[in-house]
């Protein structure tokens, strides 16, 4: 297993109806892509900020107005998201990314951030959560690790939402015994066996991990909502 | 100046700093029912509270989502006042703005828009990916600065892609580049040859004017 630290993620989220092909449409029954020098892709999923960009200023207006109509937005997009993450892992993936780049506490501030984690993040990763305890099949994202980006990941611990629990792998695997593996070699083969990981950046995926133990993320306060669009009932 | 005149200046300036359209509005009316200058009322009313909005941000109170609040409620007022505005010439000055080619993360460059024009500029927006040619045309047609960001590394070498054109075409010494976003820095824009950097968008036009030499 090989893991270039300049790995491209491909990004998995596709506005729906829209013009572009994203990449659930377009690998959602085949094998997931591989880099250039054959390593592995890892999906990536735009978290809700990053999808509404170029409209952020309604958006906030929104959120300030009328937040249960936002939050039904967000419930949409989350819904949309996992749609996709769905037909991910039907393609075969076992490890997807999610990222908001726009979502971070740098760029929206304590009060949006927190309300990014009480309106979206939690219900959505709830949800998540639930279709991965779910039974094999075509709704389920049983055998699926997502990795959420760290500034996801540190808001959710720093508002006590989550909490680091070490996960001891075999800090030779896939490597010979020639080094400990590296941290996108963890990630890879955490698929299914943990929930949630992000302690660094999947850009830093060649770290080496020199003590074999990453970090999972223990989501403590999840729950489920309505509003995540074409999910079907629980 | 009166008190009514101090009152309705102060809540223009409030009604962007507490992020609410509909004072704004209101407020902007009150100015040109009481025969205020409008120009007055947008310098000393609402580009008041979008400076206050400012270094907010700067001390870490307000976020962009603050900034984008204010933005609109800027806008409201603007908007009653704008047909109330008699044109004396081109204030301080034609800037252009615009994310350059490759990129479309326009949240900075719209902030710099609002406090450059708040400040007093002329803006024009060329928005986001905008190819070299359309910054250089900005320059032919009369534009005095051009201000260009980005937010990814690997669209950086874009800006200094315009300045290299510009002097190629003979117009790089009819205007003032100033270059930000996330990735620059001041060794960046020495580098590539641009005559400042702003560090955040409140920052720009108290930039350009010293660039410029212009009175705050």
């Amino acid at each position: 297993m090989t893991w270039p630290p300049d790995a491209p993620v491909q990004r998995a989220f596709c506005p729906p109806n829209g013009p572009c092909e994203g990449l659930p449409s377009g690998h959602g029954h085949g094998a997931l892509g591989r880099t250039e020098d054959g390593g592995p892709a890892v999906p990536e999923v735009s978290g809700p900020m990053t999808v509404l960009e170029s409209c952020l200023a309604p958006a906030f207006k929104l959120w300030r107005r009328n937040s249960p109509l936002m939050r039904r937005i967000l419930g949409s997009i989350g819904g949309e998201l996992l749609q996709d993450m769905l037909r991910l892992k039907k393609g075969g993936a076992q490890l997807i990314s999610y990222a908001d780049p726009v979502g971070t506490e740098a760029i929206l501030g304590p009060h949006f951030a927190a309300l990014l984690a009480e309106d979206f993040l939690l219900p959505f990763l709830g949800r998540m959560s639930a279709l991965m305890d779910g039974p094999p099949g075509e709704e389920s994202l049983g055998g699926l690790t997502v990795h959420l980006c760290p500034r996801t990941s540190h808001l959710l611990t720093a508002l006590g939402c989550a909490e680091w629990r070490p996960f001891r792998l075999d800090r030779w695997e896939g490597t010979g015994g020639s080094r400990p593996m590296t941290y996108g070699e963890a990630c890879l083969s955490c698929g299914g066996r943990v929930k949630f990981i992000g302690q660094m950046c999947l850009k830093n995926g060649g770290a080496l991990l020199e003590d074999g133990v990453i970090q999972e993320l223990v989501l403590t306060h999840l729950r489920e909502t309505e509003g995540l669009r074409g999910l079907p009932p629980r | 100046m009166s008190e009514a005149e101090r009152e309705i200046l102060d809540d223009l300036a409030r009604s962007v700093l507490d992020m609410d359209e509909d004072l704004a509005a209101n407020a902007a009316q009150r100015a040109i029912d009481a025969g205020m200058d409008a120009q007055r009322a947008i310098t000393e009313g609402l580009s008041r509270g979008m400076e206050a909005a400012g270094k907010k941000y700067e001390e870490e109170e307000y976020f962009v989502p603050e900034l984008l609040l204010c933005s609109d409620a800027m806008y409201a007022g603007v908007e009653v006042l704008r047909p109330h505005i008699v044109h004396r010439g081109g204030g301080r000055g034609r800037a252009v703005v615009g994310v350059v080619s490759g990129d479309t993360h326009d949240i900075g460059k719209n902030l710099v828009k609002l406090f450059m024009e708040a400040a007093g500029f002329q803006v024009t927006d060329l928005g986001r990916d905008v190819p070299i040619e359309k910054f250089v045309e900005a320059v032919r047609d009369g534009a005095q600065y051009v201000c260009m960001s980005t937010l990814m590394t690997t669209t950086m070498p874009g800006m200094e892609r315009v300045i290299q054109r510009l002097k190629e075409e003979g117009l790089r010494d009819r205007v003032k580049v100033i270059v930000g976003g996330a990735p620059i820095s001041q060794a960046f824009a020495n580098k590539i040859g641009a005559d400042a950097y702003s560090a955040s968008a409140p920052d720009a036009p108290a930039v350009l004017m010293r660039l410029s030499a212009i009175p705050a």
